[in-house]
């Protein structure tokens, strides 16, 4: 047993800070000791088997409900290794990799291929499964084969199920699983009604009509969170919604929510910051799916996320090569790397408390992807050493440290942002040491 | 006045420091030899990543007439045919030194987005819906000449408003120069927003024309048929083309315009055209004149004596 010590630092608990002392396993990976005190020896200190953390918090680790890798297909964007790079940094001991690769994860063989591909990840890389062969949206994909093999959350990413007879099926199919196969599966959706947006570049409002970018209006994702709602109470099912970004669909799923329909959704960290007046520089690092919002939607997203309506922050980490996102607004494709500054966002530019962020980075993401025995777990003897050690005030520029991601699209170049990850512990090895990558 | 991107970057006071130096210029080209040395020596590319006939001559013919050199440069003969990137064509064509660069292309932004890769003036001919600075400046230049002012001035309108940067740019040129302005389009036509703009929307043409000063036709196009935007050319002139019947309501000093081409029968009647009050052949005029004009401001010496003549 190698036994690593941190001290000083604040653990993040349910009801806030409690100033404690946290000794790991780097061998069993658990958490061995917490105790107001833990006594370490000089030789400790000196082979950094002891760690001063004060001013520090420690939470366990974070979990991302939507990632892109680009691996297979875009490894010129991303690979996995790369993405788990950027996950390291920002503090993830776990990430849900989108299945919309090239080829796509609808089959058993795809998901062992993505494993196998994981193997020198640094933190955990959980596969999801697409709901339908190809994303056709024709056959169902072999659910219960990919479940074996671990998948638990399915979703054709993309604008989302557009058939409602397919998502109906879909959602009765993987509910079914659970009983079937004990595990917690899952139907996620993003939400983009695909007859009303096509051709849009940016929200619809005052700005689209003044850059001369077609719109994409709030309604084609309000009137799908409204549909697959009802479907979900419909099948008497579960449903997570991808990516929220309108202060309609929050307040759908605040009704829902009362109503007792069983649904969870998640908010992108640039939906919590930016409005769709960026797009007027015809920047594509502020071109996004869903669109950036209104000041409203902005406000509402904010307001929702303290709520309780949303459930979880989830970094949408999309790499574009800089060759794509220097093309013309309108053919540049969307999204940003964001892995490493979700964190910075919450503690740095919404000021959340604590449990807050740990709320909706760890806690609950890990109980939606079924992932809680190993993540997100509380801090006590016996649990895994999956941790993510912050230091709310320290600060850095974004995009002045050489990049762990292959790709650098981030409307946040140049910003100095406040709350860094100091350390990231994964099975009881740190992946992460003074913010930087320790392989 | 360096780059010319959108009209929203000049004031109305800059505008009509244009439009006077734009007056000079034309009275160069009423000489035998309708050209000055104001230009030589400095080198202009026009870019056209979209189809063009009248702006791209327009700038060629402002251009020679101040005697740069001028490189034509457009999309169906270009290495991006090949797949080079717009930032490779842009930095290639700025490596071997140039002065001002025209663009016209079918993405709203694009001019915005290379003054990054480029030293050179940059002059927006036209990208995507967004704006046509020049085109406003010789709309306000045409209306100037015939009306005096667009000071108070009644201006309409007519068309799709929602797909046209010609609509975006006149918008802004004719408030800045104080005119008030109103549009007419069918709702399919007019942007979702127009939250911002200075504008008033008048419910049908026929209601709108009652007291303008300028009826502005914009040009519409036969694919928004084909989107559901509109029913029929049939339907749509009906309600919004100027017909023969329409234009003798028009008042006596009533001028018309359009920003070309024109589809003759839809939005414009062919018999309507022969009517004095049409200024659509001013237009193409002035243009030479205002592109001489926002050329020279971009990259000429600063200051440039007019009666200058080249030896005939």
């Amino acid at each position: 047993m190698t036994r690593i010590v941190l001290r000083g630092g604040d653990l993040v608990t349910a009801s806030g800070l409690v100033r404690k002392d946290l000794a790991f396993d780097s061998v069993s990976g658990l958490i061995v000791e917490v105790a107001d005190h833990i006594d370490v020896s000089q030789d400790d200190i000196a082979q950094g088997r002891a760690m001063d953390i004060d001013g520090c918090w420690v939470s366990s680790g974070f979990v991302d409900l939507h990632c892109h890798l680009g691996e297979p297909g875009d490894e010129g964007a991303e690979t996995i290794l790369s993405g788990s790079r950027a996950g390291a940094i920002g503090g993830y001991t776990a990430l849900l990799a989108m299945p919309t690769t090239d080829p796509c994860v609808d089959s058993a063989g795809a998901v062992l291929g993505l494993q196998a591909l994981a193997r020198s990840a640094l933190c955990e890389i959980v596969p999801m499964g697409m709901l339908s062969v190809g994303g056709a949206e024709d056959a169902l994909a072999p659910a219960a084969e990919m479940a074996e093999f671990g998948v638990q959350v399915f979703t054709d990413g993309g604008h989302g199920v557009q058939d409602a007879g397919f998502l109906r099926r879909a959602l009765d199919y993987v509910d079914d699983l659970r009983s079937s196969t004990g595990q917690p599966c899952l139907v996620a959706q993003p939400c983009d009604l695909r007859t009303l947006s096509k051709g849009g570049q940016m929200h619809e409002g005052a700005w689209s009509s003044r850059l001369g970018l077609a719109g994409i209006p709030a309604a084609a994702e309000e009137i799908m969170v409204a549909q697959t709602l009802r479907l979900a109470r419909l099948c008497d099912t579960r449903v997570h919604l991808q990516h929220l970004s309108t202060a309609v669909s929050f307040e759908l799923v605040r009704n829902a929510k009362e109503e007792g329909i069983q649904v969870s959704i998640d908010v992108s960290p640039h939906h919590l910051i930016f409005q769709d007046g960026e797009c007027a520089s015809y920047d594509s690092r502020f071109k996004f799916r869903p669109p950036l919002r209104s000041e409203a939607d902005v406000e509402a997203a904010r307001f929702a996320l303290l709520d309780g309506t949303i459930d979880a922050v989830a970094s949408g980490h999309r790499p574009v090569t800089s060759d794509q996102k220097e093309r013309p607004f309108d053919q540049a494709p969307s999204g940003a790397v964001s892995l490493d500054i979700v964190l910075s966002v919450l503690v740095g530019e919404l000021g959340l408390e604590p449990e807050v962020v740990a709320r909706v980075l760890s806690w609950t993401p890990a109980r939606i992807a079924g992932l809680h025995g190993q993540h997100g777990c509380s801090l006590e003897q016996g649990m895994p050493a999956n941790l993510a050690v912050v230091n709310p005030k320290a600060t850095r520029v974004i995009g002045q440290s050489s990049p762990v991601s292959r790709s650098t699209n981030t409307p946040f170049h140049g910003r100095t942002m406040t709350g860094n990850i100091c350390h990231t512990v994964w099975k009881g090895d740190f992946v992460v040491r003074n913010s930087e990558i320790t392989r | 006045m360096r780059h010319l991107l959108s009209i929203e970057d000049l004031s109305g006071e800059e505008m009509q420091d244009l439009l006077r130096l734009a007056k000079s210029f034309e009275t160069v080209q009423q000489r035998p030899v309708p050209k000055v040395p104001a230009l030589r020596g400095k080198t202009v590319v026009l870019a056209f990543f979209e189809d063009s006939t009248r702006t791209r001559t327009s700038f060629d013919l402002a251009a020679r007439r101040l005697s740069a050199d001028l490189v034509n440069f457009s999309a169906s003969s270009s290495s991006l045919k090949k797949g080079e990137s717009l930032r490779d064509t842009i930095e290639t064509i700025n490596a071997m030194g140039i002065d001002g660069l025209v663009i016209r292309h079918g993405s709203s932004g694009v001019p915005k987005q290379i003054t990054q890769w480029t030293d050179a003036a940059v002059i927006n001919a036209g990208d995507g819906w967004h704006q046509h600075p020049t085109q406003a400046l010789l709309d306000a230049y045409t209306i100037q000449n015939r009306l005096g002012t667009l000071e108070n001035k009644s201006i309409v309108l007519c068309g799709d408003i929602k797909h046209s940067r010609v609509a975006r740019s006149d918008v802004q040129a004719f408030n800045k120069l104080g005119a008030s302005v109103s549009l007419v389009a069918p709702r399919t036509l007019l942007p979702v927003s127009l939250e911002g703009w200075p504008v008033r929307v008048e419910p049908s043409l026929d209601q709108a024309i009652e007291n303008a000063d300028v009826l502005y036709m914009l040009r519409i196009q036969h694919e928004r048929m084909g989107q559901s935007l509109l029913p029929s050319v049939r339907e749509y002139r009906r309600g919004y083309g100027l017909t023969a019947e329409r234009a003798g309501r028009l008042g006596p000093a009533c001028i018309i315009m359009h920003p070309g081409p024109m589809n003759r029968g839809v939005e414009i009647d062919a018999a309507v055209l022969e009517d004095e009050r049409v200024a659509v052949l001013d237009q193409v005029t002035a243009g030479v004149s205002v592109r001489m004009a926002v050329l020279f401001a971009s990259i000429g010496p600063g200051s440039f004596d007019v009666s200058q003549e080249l030896p005939t």
